[in-house]
């Protein structure tokens, strides 16, 4: 029993990494936080379920995939680069309309899973687990492909052009752009590397439990709290917080109730909202 | 033109509030609460800079006790928002807007989860039912009288000192104290007296519905739509036009049957928080 729930616990910290790792590269990059990440990860199994099974859905399977392309498309057009480009001033303003975007993402993809999928949640069992075998395969490529993606991106930040130049942009965009960087184009590969990494996780978390379109928020609180604790652009804390995370989600599960779990989860979160200073989680640029 | 479509989007949202719902009690009064809900959110943007995204909170609070408990049910919400609304605004007070929003919205997730788990006291998912005598029009008619006073109460405070206390808290909090205005007092007098007049608000909830359940109270849209429009109002008169444009729009298209409000909706945020983006800072 041990086993499985340190199995469960890592490979659903393993989703939460990738999520939070998307999160920091648009929290840093941008200065804002996306609270559509949770809306952008529900929708990454819906396409992937729509994409799979066009002829199932019918018209209604195309319609979800051509709303959640554009929702995307004006995300990113409307969202991200008007407010990394063209509004460089006017931080409370750029904030709330992010904020009310994110939440707007929310509201459609609540409703588009719920009228694809009648029974309301996403598990894509690809491969049922057999009775009495504890290493089932979908947790365990769920941690394999977390473990490679974060590896992969550490790789990508720290060892090429392009990575170099992201950090760079998170530590000082003025000073990147005097040295030649072109910020825009940094600024697109930021924004579809995290929406990639957000989209994966969601399908990697519907292929190992049932995942509700209405957990959107939820997703994007935690992934918050995640990136709240780590440090900028510091894969590591992130992989360790996200496994901790997940760890202490089974636990509270098992030991005390699924009932209970997210409400441990929040006042842990305002706990850690509260006491950050205190706790010296409050940390410069990258 | 922009006075022709204003006065457009009004005669829609009053055509589709007024006559196309069966029940026009039940429809105003949902009106009303969605207008105190965006009200208390954009005075305390206008005067604190604090985005409170847990106000659904005090909502149920309120519509709760007033159906759990027999008689005094409705004095207990308010003390209980009052206590509540202090000790998270003392709690969160230190923090960043944009945290302080969050660490509200965990105080409502947190609420939403206990109105579940205390299924014995609150009914869990299933909710909770008590019938009162003459229930809509009371509801109603606090409700109505409700929103007078919160107005009254925004026209004096924002004409007097209030307005000069949130331009420098604007500024930022150490310029105002330079000038002897402490956040703190300014913060927790808005905070609490918003949070009670929502709870009051969940009391009249209480008694217009009668049937009280997690999904009703805490619904996403009560957070969603009042935030959009608390934030992309200028002046009061704006919004009224959102909502009825909004709330218009959601009860036309709950009419015709399609069931995409939802979408309608989070589309319709979407380009809203694209406008906000784009206008200049105050």
């Amino acid at each position: 029993m041990q086993t499985e729930l340190l199995l469960s616990g890592i490979s659903l910290g393993g989703v939460y990494g990738i999520l939070a790792l998307g999160l920091a590269l648009i929290l840093n990059i941008f200065g804002l936080a996306n609270m559509g990440h949770g809306a952008i990860m529900v929708s990454g199994p819906l396409i992937l379920i729509c994409g799979l099974n066009l002829k199932a859905f019918g018209p209604l399977g195309y319609t979800s995939v051509l709303i959640l392309a554009l929702l995307l498309w004006f995300t990113w057009r409307f969202g991200f680069k008007v407010l990394s480009v063209e509004h460089s001033e006017g931080g409370s303003r750029r904030g709330s309309g992010i904020l009310v975007m994110g939440l707007g993402l929310i509201k459609v993809v609540e409703e588009l899973g719920a009228k694809l999928l009648p029974g309301g949640v996403i598990f894509l069992d690809y491969l049922s687990p057999e009775p009495g075998v504890i290493f089932n395969t979908p947790r365990v490529l769920a941690i394999a492909l977390s473990v490679t993606i974060c590896l992969l991106t550490r790789l990508f930040l720290k060892h090429t052009d392009t990575g170099r130049c992201i950090l760079a942009v998170s530590q000082n965009p003025m000073a990147a752009t005097i040295v030649g960087i072109k910020l825009k184009s940094i600024n697109l590969i930021v924004f579809l590397y995290s929406v990639f990494l957000t989209v994966f996780s969601g399908v990697i978390l519907a292929s190992i439990v049932p995942l509700s379109p209405f957990w959107a928020l939820e997703l994007t609180i935690k992934a918050l709290l995640i990136v709240g604790l780590a440090r900028p652009f510091k894969i590591t804390d992130i992989v360790l917080v996200s496994f901790g995370l997940g760890l202490f989600e089974v636990l509270i599960s098992y030991y005390l109730g699924e009932e209970i779990r997210n409400l441990i989860i929040f006042a842990t979160f305002i706990v850690i909202l509260i006491y950050r200073s205190k706790l010296g989680l409050i940390y410069e640029k990258a | 033109m922009k006075r022709l479509s204003i006065f457009f989007a009004v005669i829609l949202g009053l055509g589709s509030i007024i006559f196309l719902p069966l029940d026009i009690q039940r429809s105003l009064h949902r009106f009303i609460i969605y207008f105190v809900l965006s009200f208390s959110m954009y005075f305390l943007y206008k005067t604190t800079l604090i985005l409170p995204l847990g106000q659904c909170l005090f909502l149920a609070l309120g519509s709760y006790c007033t159906v759990i408990l027999q008689t005094y049910g409705w004095v207990l919400g308010i003390i209980l928002a009052f206590i509540l609304s202090v000790f998270m605004f003392y709690v969160l007070k230190n923090l960043d807007p944009m945290y302080f929003s969050l660490g509200s919205l965990c105080f409502m997730l947190m609420g939403q989860e206990l109105s579940r788990i205390l299924y014995d006291i609150t009914g869990g998912a299933d909710g909770i039912f008590r019938s009162f005598e003459n229930g809509m029009a009371k509801g109603l008619l606090l409700g109505v009288l409700l929103t007078l006073s919160l107005l009254g109460y925004y026209t004096k405070e924002i004409k007097g000192r209030l307005y000069y206390q949130a331009e420098l808290i604007k500024s930022g909090r150490t310029y105002a104290e330079a000038f002897g205005i402490s956040f703190e007092s300014v913060g927790a007098k808005v905070f609490v007296a918003m949070s009670v007049g929502v709870s009051i608000l969940g009391i009249s909830n209480a008694l217009t519905e009668g049937y009280i359940v997690p999904a009703s109270v805490f619904n996403p849209s009560l957070t969603v739509i009042p935030l959009a429009v608390a934030l992309i109002s200028h002046k009061l008169t704006d919004i009224l036009t959102y909502l009825l444009l909004l709330l218009g729009i959601q009860e036309f298209l709950a009419h015709m049957g399609w069931g995409i409000q939802g979408m309608v909706l989070g589309g319709i945020l979407m380009f809203l928080g694209y406008k906000l983006m784009s206008q200049e800072e105050d």
